[in-house]
């Protein structure tokens, strides 16, 4: 068993967007609260329409989540089709990041949408996971001068 | 970072139920590697990544792509889609991996085994798709690794393929604790 020092809480950040039909990267950012970091566990995705693509990018560190390196069509790589990104939990497809990933605090996330339906396209992302709360100092030192006790009373 | 299983950790209410939660088996297995190869065992660093291959498949025809992959990428989880209107947009995909001079299968296999219920993403409002979890994480550690892929559409009419490769991968100028990796 370890112990990272942090208190963890259950926690969703919901992204709510309406992509106008045929749209091509239409963008929409996430901040992180400024109170906690928040640790990446699970994905979930809500849509109207499937035929939709999903670009996702770090701001500061300039990091991109999905990417190509190949591709065979000779069109301009909008991103990963939604469902095979994410889908709702109700079908079993809320996707497990398995080795989940920490966002700092007030670090911004972008999502670039493309629509080929051409009809609006309603989405909602949830990223699900949970908030890295420090554990308070006072709560630590009681603790661990709690132990020499109980161990020099036995 | 250390540490990131929530169910093993102190000061943690654990819920007994908890296991009972109606998720999908293979979720919970995926799920499960999280908490065997937490990033405190040394993938702290690493970062979700998808990497993504789009071919234009002509009727019947065939495509070959390959994906450069990032250093140390440790794939997790394959799926797949295509437009085709056909018999559940039907088409087959062999992998390679290319340093290791590996294949991935003996044949071809249909990439709807990969890809769940329901891959025509051209219907609107069809079910999401499932995915297939690895078991086990496959890492690609040579340097410069790439990802050979073979794609052969099944079905009498074009269409565009899509193939997701979900796993971790460094980034190239990361640097990380373990001076070996």
């Amino acid at each position: 068993m370890f112990d990272d020092q942090f208190e963890r809480q259950f926690f969703s950040y919901v992204v709510d967007v309406n992509v106008a039909g045929n749209a091509v990267q239409t963008p929409v950012q996430l901040q992180i609260l400024s109170d906690a970091d928040f640790e990446w566990w699970w994905s979930m995705v809500f849509r109207t329409s499937g035929s939709l693509k999903l670009l996702m990018k770090e701001q500061g560190t300039g990091r991109d989540f999905i990417g190509t390196t190949a591709s065979g069509t000779g069109s301009t790589f909008n991103g990963v089709n939604i469902d095979l990104w994410a889908g709702t939990a109700v079908a079993n497809a809320a996707f497990p990041l398995a080795v989940p990933y920490v966002m700092p605090a007030t670090r911004v996330y972008s999502f670039l949408l493309t629509d080929s339906s051409g009809e609006t396209n309603v989405v909602e992302i949830v990223l699900n996971g949970f908030k890295l709360w420090p554990r308070p100092e006072s709560t630590q030192s009681a603790q661990s001068s709690m132990q020499p006790t109980s161990s020099s009373g036995q | 970072m250390p540490g990131t299983s929530p169910f093993t950790r102190r000061n943690v209410l654990k819920n007994p139920l908890a296991r009972m939660l109606p998720i999908h088996g293979n979720q919970q297995m995926s799920y499960r590697l999280g908490e065997t190869h937490p990033p405190s065992e040394g993938l702290g660093e690493y970062a979700p990544t998808w990497e993504v291959i789009e071919v234009g498949l002509a009727a019947l025809g065939g495509a070959q792509a390959r994906i450069n992959l990032q250093r140390k990428f440790t794939l997790l989880a394959i799926a797949g889609q295509s437009t085709a209107a056909g018999f559940e947009g039907w088409f087959k995909a062999q992998f390679f991996d290319v340093n290791r001079q590996r294949r991935m299968s003996n044949r071809g296999s249909d990439l709807y085994l990969f890809g769940g219920s329901n891959r025509n993403f051209g219907t609107p409002a069809s079910a999401p798709l499932g995915w297939f979890p690895l078991r086990e994480p496959y890492v690609f550690d040579e340097p410069d690794s790439q990802i050979l892929i073979d794609v052969r559409n099944l079905e009498e009419t074009a269409c565009v393929a899509q193939i997701m490769f979900y796993g971790v991968a460094l980034r190239f100028n990361q640097i990380v604790g373990d001076t070996s990796q």
